[in-house]
């Protein structure tokens, strides 16, 4: 496979190459980015995984734009930055050939006020009617604590019109105990035609309030920026700052950090496995079983972290405490029994022609789809993705343990849930093998905070986090922890319209997107 | 045959609503069920042999808090046996659970949950962000504690506070009944 270093030689607008570890550094004008990224998908077959802004006004007067495209046969990164002046903060749009980064480009704008030109659909993003015109928190002279006025501003969703065309409004405040989204389909009868969603209800301003930070100070928001996946961002963090650093986390740390990432892994396994066969379908004896199952997890957690969500135990330079050998047998007696009793369980339910019924072609996500949104973790490999961060860009003590990544072909709900069926499979396999062969040693290290930038790319339970850090005298100077659900959420237009309205929860599960993650 | 299995696990699988002994090894603090024993007799004082309907509201938590209301249903704790359900509207609830620091983009629709709910409905604050908006406190897309939106009764602390947390908050609460 050819490395980065050999494709950028066929471009002649790419200029001060340089490379730092896995990942490579690169700069091009603003008026070649568009044209020179879609050569990169389209013909060398890189994925872009990541865009997002910076103000760099009060060093070189201009703000960035910065692409991060994924090389996954050769583990690599390889990060495109083009400046644009402050007069004129304007580039051409990549959406426009390169779908998977609609989002991000709406997102910069709203944060930084740099336009995509070209972008086919401008509207607004993160900012709801209550966010003044011009604001853009991300912008340095933008104070964390600022105190907007109220604010009247549209934020219009598409409709269509016709006769026996009817709009049905959803959210935020659901029905069920679940997190704020407001959902709007357009439907004919019960089919649901189009289908959008208006999401960053819960934007918390974690990237601002990130700003600033010393790198351990900054930790408790890393873990709050989805509760039920508290573990892997912290590891996506500390990863990255470990780089930044060059620290040598000593390998039981490693061990351990892989260990707590599998058992949260497991928890929302199971979790999700009973709710999209319990809550989704109303099989309820499958969400009855689930839920006392991960309860037992959960209380796992408790026992060992003092905490009920895998938190606080990933910190810089390793991990906060060491777990003895008693209570590591513990951890895997417990998991092996949760993971054998969910197996009886969805056997019965896989058992269900009803429940089959309800699962099979629903909610379908094509292959090619997929790879346009640049869709992550379950969705993808439901739909015959091929992508896993473990093994793509292997980190920590995953390096050492290899183990099968599951992929189904047919992309439905039903696909979704067998790949975490299987996957709950091989993390029990990893489990046993990290516990088995745990290293002996120092479970942390004394980190230097050092200087410079990195990023941390951790696959958590619901697919690839990447974040991209920047510190700059000891505090974090950019921050953007980017959550899989940022990147699945748009599917919903395309996995929604053809099925009936009843059938959007039990796809809504099948994904069982983080809100508070998207919306920061 | 299947249908047999069905029946088998239905009704031969492992029963795990626990008595009061069990929880006490496993609990440190007083037993859930013992928490739940004396809120079922304070609901049915206060209410009349009724139950307590709560609506859950998140107003911009990290999503923790909601996967310890969804714990509250599930067998270990099973809080409708105590009287307390949670429903899907507000306009069928006693009570609301607020969690999350309240966001600027939520603000309006609290505002709106808390007007459509039958009057008097006791508002708690769950967890730190609740309370006074925790770490996430005078960020601008932040409006703060619940309270700066809609009057608080119950204030229950945590990150997230655990599911007897919740249930001996609410207690505390309803003993007091100064609403």
């Amino acid at each position: 496979m050819t490395t980065i270093q050999e494709i950028l030689k066929n471009f002649s607008e790419i200029r001060d190459i340089q490379q730092k570890g896995d990942t490579i550094f690169a700069s091009i004008s603003r008026e070649d980015l568009a044209r020179i990224s879609t050569a990169l998908v389209n013909e060398h077959g890189l994925v872009l995984s990541l865009l997002y802004g910076t103000d760099d006004r009060k060093e070189n007067g201009a703000f960035g734009v910065h692409v991060i495209f994924s090389q996954d046969k050769n583990g690599q990164w390889f990060k495109l930055s083009a400046a644009l002046p402050e007069n004129d903060p304007t580039y051409q749009s990549l959406t426009a050939t390169i779908m998977a980064a609609h989002w991000y480009e709406r997102y910069v704008q709203d944060m930084f006020g740099v336009v995509a030109v070209g972008h086919p659909d401008p509207r607004r993003l993160v900012h709801h009617e209550n966010i003044p015109l011009g604001t853009h928190p991300l912008r340095k002279d933008f104070a964390w604590n600022a105190k907007l006025e109220k604010a009247n501003v549209l934020y219009p969703m598409h409709h269509i019109k016709g006769e026996g065309i009817f709009e049905i409004p959803v959210g935020p405040i659901h029905a069920g105990i679940i997190e704020p989204g407001h959902f709007r389909f357009n439907v004919a009868g019960e089919r649901i035609l189009t289908l959008e969603g208006k999401l960053f209800f819960t934007h918390k301003g974690v990237e601002k309030l990130l700003e600033g930070k010393t790198p351990k100070a900054a930790l408790p928001f890393i873990e709050g920026i989805s509760g039920d996946m508290a573990a892997s961002h912290a590891l996506a963090y500390v990863q990255a700052v470990e780089t930044i650093a060059a620290c040598k986390v000593p390998e039981r740390a490693q061990m351990l950090r892989a260990l707590v990432c599998e058992l949260e892994r497991l928890t929302m396994h199971i979790h999700d496995l009973a709710n999209i066969g319990g809550m989704g379908t109303g099989y309820s004896f499958i969400a009855a079983n689930g839920f006392r199952i991960k309860e037992r997890m959960m209380r796992l957690s408790d026992v060992i972290f003092g905490n009920r969500f895998w938190k606080d135990m990933i910190v810089l330079g390793g991990v906060a405490k060491d777990i003895d050998d008693v209570r590591l047998e513990k951890i895997l007696s417990i998991a092996k029994a949760a993971h054998s009793e969910m197996l009886k369980i969805v056997t019965q339910a896989l058992a269900s022609d009803g429940f089959l019924d309800r699962l099979q072609t629903t909610g379908v996500l094509p292959l090619e789809v997929a790879k346009a949104f640049g869709a992550l973790g379950i969705a993808a490999r439901g739909s015959g993705l091929d992508r896993d961060v473990r093994r793509d860009h292997a980190y920590g003590a995953y390096q050492k343990f290899p183990f099968s990544v599951v992929i189904k072909k047919k992309g439905d709900v039903h696909s979704r849930y067998l790949v975490r069926i299987e996957e709950m499979q091989e993390t029990i396999n990893l489990i046993e093998k990290l516990i088995g062969n745990m290293a002996k040693g120092e479970i942390s290290t004394n980190i230097d905070i050092k200087d410079g930038f990195a990023v941390g790319a951790v696959e958590s339970w619901r697919g690839e986090i990447l974040l991209a850090l920047e510190i700059k005298n000891g505090a974090i100077e950019r921050c953007f922890p980017r959550d899989p659900s940022f990147c699945n959420w748009a599917l919903f237009g395309i996995m929604g319209p053809g099925n009936i309205v009843p059938d959007f929860p039990l796809i809504n599960k099948s994904l069982n997107l983080s809100y508070s993650g998207t919306d920061l | 045959m299947k249908f047999l299995q069905l029946l088998k696990i239905l009704f031969l699988g492992p029963k795990v609503t626990e008595n009061a002994e069990k929880i006490k090894e496993t609990d440190k603090d007083d037993s859930f069920e013992a928490v739940g024993k004396e809120l079922k007799e304070t609901i049915q004082h206060l209410y009349g042999g009724r139950s307590l309907r709560i609506r859950a509201v998140d107003a911009g938590s990290t999503n923790a808090e909601e996967i310890e209301f969804t714990a509250l249903n599930n067998a270990y704790y099973d809080i409708d046996r105590f009287g307390l359900t949670f429903v899907a509207s507000p306009r069928h609830a006693d009570m609301l659970f607020v969690s999350g620091p309240v966001t600027r983009n939520l603000e309006k629709a609290l505002l709106t949950t808390y007007e459509a709910a039958p009057s008097p409905c006791i508002v708690v604050a769950l967890g730190d962000g609740a309370i006074d908006g925790g770490i996430w406190k005078d960020s601008y897309a932040v409006v703060g504690g619940v309270e700066k939106v809609i009057p608080v009764h119950i204030r229950i602390p945590g990150n997230p506070p655990r599911p007897i947390e919740i249930l001996r908050g609410v207690l505390h609460a309803l003993n007091q009944k100064n609403f």
